[in-house]
């Protein structure tokens, strides 16, 4: 008898075992629910898909085509090239050609692309395909930065697949040139700001002072509640490579905190994340914030009415900007898109039609005389129903999220899992630009948080039984009596 | 269509039987097959190969309230024995890792425990699932009968992986115990 005739003999089991295996299970609880890069060249993606209708007229001496108009819900995403050369005053000639030096995107997107494109199929998936969303591939990987650094063994292996990496130098490198992007913005602000005081004599009187904001920011909060503290190596690890910030709150007092860091990270976009962390042991928090305006702004005398087509089939009436210009164009048999510049070397495209090859796109579009018409809108979204840990566990990582989860590096005294995963994104998108911010929280507790219920007791009467009605207090009286045998 | 009424045609040599034992139970009998061979097509041989035992075996047998426990112990020994001839670079990972671990349970005195014969193990294994109570017993049997992965163990019963594998763990300790204690009689 070997270990083949082992599994052999098994098999031969009484099959009312096998039977009794083989019924549905019954459904247990699981967990209480609770509310809930570049890319070497680009650093910032904020995706949004929120039924936008784009005009796109092409004059007759640059194409014979016929105007297009079409009712499709249609994505849209911004982008940070990482070579935003636009110092100077932003004069429309500077901006493009700024734009123009960084002529192919080729490679830009490549790295991130993948992760992007499949956490925006999977929410999708997820039902969202039929409504307005907007999703940060940034701040979500962000957040996760924040948990895979203090992870260990496959716990870290999972993880770090799952958000699209390697190796946690990848990750370090991907963060790295999403702050270098963030840099680069606030570099061309200061240097605008600049020239526009020194140049100010030469602009009318309703000439604006260069205005926006691209911040990143991430936070760790430790419950006191929790039995066990950080890792001293691991705080200086997250502070040195995240810029993440650590605090030591109070259980009554860690929501208020976290949801008031979080309204102030994003200028008042997202007020709050939760209504209630006082069950975390520990939340990792990143927000992403970003104000700008377009290179060349849409003029408020030229929006008008129009209808839009909505994906329901219904017409809807929306504010409708017009704009024409040399933009980025691409035009194939199953999408295309346009590219927005905007400020500090953020680009805005509105895709029509399939956006899944836009990234590898970009780098065959040319620039076109283009008629712009975009509705503006405004948008918010909230994931907090398990969709970004169902996508985690879809690729690979449910490890992180059971009692086998190993996150020994954040620290030793506690045995922790991330229990939720929450975002929440905001966009208003006008005539002077686009305002938009995501926050997005992990939060992971103590290993005991997930026991097994007990298995409930059943009570059947499906024979012969007796009852009683009694009155309440320390001693009822017994009313009636009585049984059921027939 | 109830098992009962199935059987009733195998013993009425009605080969109906045959293609109504294929419509209810033929994709949970080939993943059993495939989970112990790897490959799609002969796990379609041996579903075919257990349709024909099956009709060889009803009668004198009625399973008629245990058809998939009957026909899947047919499919799951047919694969078993394609790849004991097929060789070790043929079986799969799961197949690997589900001997592996029964050979933890298999005792010290091995020689003794391989003059056992497989009905007397399967007896013994039988008084050893007795004991336990049902969400335990299912876990063991899905694992080491249906050859579920530990994760379709987890995802069924709402379950965490370590939950699901120290039950495992602590199973087999015990069976080997079992089988130490030689619970059985040469």
């Amino acid at each position: 008898m070997n270990k083949h005739d082992f599994l052999d003999a098994v098999g031969g089991i009484d099959p009312k075992y096998v039977e009794e295996a083989g019924k549905p299970a019954k459904k247990r609880f699981k967990i209480a629910h609770f509310e809930r890069y570049a890319l070497a060249a680009a650093g910032l993606i904020l995706l949004i898909v929120a039924g936008t209708v784009i005009t796109v007229r092409r004059p007759a001496t640059v194409s014979e085509t016929e105007p297009v108009e079409t009712d499709e819900s249609v994505s849209t995403l911004m982008m940070s090239p990482s070579d935003t050369t636009a110092g100077g005053i932003t004069t429309e000639s500077a901006t493009e050609e700024a734009v123009e030096e960084a002529d192919s995107l080729e490679g830009e997107a490549v790295m991130s692309s993948d992760f992007n494109q499949s956490l925006i199929s999977f929410i999708e998936d997820s039902g969202y395909e039929s409504e307005n969303f907007m999703i940060s591939p940034t701040s979500y990987r962000a957040a996760l930065a924040l948990a895979v650094a203090g992870a260990d063994g496959e716990t870290k292996d999972k993880l770090i697949k799952a958000m699209g990496f390697e190796t946690m130098e990848e990750v370090n490198a991907w963060y790295a040139s999403v702050t270098e992007s963030e840099d680069a913005f606030n570099e061309w602000l200061k240097c605008a700001k600049e020239d526009f005081k020194e140049y100010s004599d030469y602009y009318g009187d309703d000439a604006k002072e260069p205005d926006g904001a691209f911040d990143i920011q991430n936070s760790i909060w430790r419950n006191t509640k929790a039995t066990g503290k950080l890792s001293g190596n691991y705080k200086k690890y997250v502070k040195e490579n995240f810029g993440a910030t650590a605090d030591n709150v109070a259980p009554n007092k860690i929501t208020e905190k976290v949801n008031s860091w979080i309204n102030k990270s994003t200028n008042g976009m997202i007020p709050s994340i939760s209504s209630d962390l006082s069950y975390a042991d520990l939340v990792l928090v990143n927000t992403l914030y970003l104000r700008t305006s377009w290179t060349n702004e849409f003029f408020e005398g030229t929006t008008h009415k129009g209808t839009f087509h909505a994906l329901s089939g219904e017409d809807i009436e929306k504010d409708f900007m017009n704009n024409q210009d040399h933009y980025l164009y691409y035009e194939d048999d199953s999408s295309k898109f346009v590219v927005l510049p905007m400020n500090g070397g953020i680009r805005a495209v509105f895709v029509l039609g399939d956006a899944e090859n836009v990234m590898e796109n970009l780098n065959k579009a040319t620039y076109e005389t283009v008629n712009v018409t975009i509705p503006k809108f405004e948008n918010e979204t909230s994931f907090s129903n398990n969709e970004l840990i169902d996508y985690l566990k879809a690729q690979g990582a449910e490890i992180a999220f059971t009692r086998d989860a190993d996150f020994s590096l954040m620290s030793d005294e506690m045995s922790l899992m991330i229990t939720d995963i929450i975002q929440k994104t905001k966009i208003k998108v006008d005539e002077t630009g686009i305002e938009a911010a995501a926050a997005t929280a992990i939060m992971m507790t103590e290993g005991a948080f997930l026991e097994d219920p007990e298995e409930p007791k059943e009570f059947t009467a499906d024979e012969p039984f007796k009852y009683m009605i009694l009155t309440s207090g320390e001693n009822p009286e017994m009313l009636f009596y009585g049984q059921i045998v027939e | 269509m109830d098992d009962a009424v199935i059987v009733e045609l195998y013993i009425k040599r009605d080969e109906s039987a045959i293609s109504f034992t294929s419509e209810k139970y033929g994709k949970g009998l080939r993943k059993i097959a495939n989970n112990v061979l790897g490959n799609e097509e002969t796990s379609k041989e041996c579903e075919n190969d257990a349709y024909l035992e099956t009709w060889n075996l009803i009668p004198p047998n009625e399973p008629k309230t245990y058809l998939f426990a009957f026909v899947g112990r047919i499919i799951r020994h047919l694969a078993i024995d394609r790849l004991k001839a097929a060789g070790a670079q043929k079986r799969s990972a799961l197949y690997c890792e589900l001997t592996d671990e029964l050979q933890e349970c298999i005792p010290e005195q091995s020689d003794v425990f391989s003059e056992i014969s497989a009905m007397e193990l399967t007896d013994m294994i039988n008084s050893f699932l007795e004991e336990y109570p049902e969400a335990q017993r299912n876990i063991f049997v899905r694992r080491y009968w249906y050859f579920d992965s530990v994760s379709e163990i987890c995802k069924r019963y709402s379950l965490t992986q370590s939950n699901v594998k120290t039950t495992l763990f602590r199973m087999r300790e015990k069976l080997k115990d079992r089988l130490n204690q030689g619970g059985y009689e040469l």
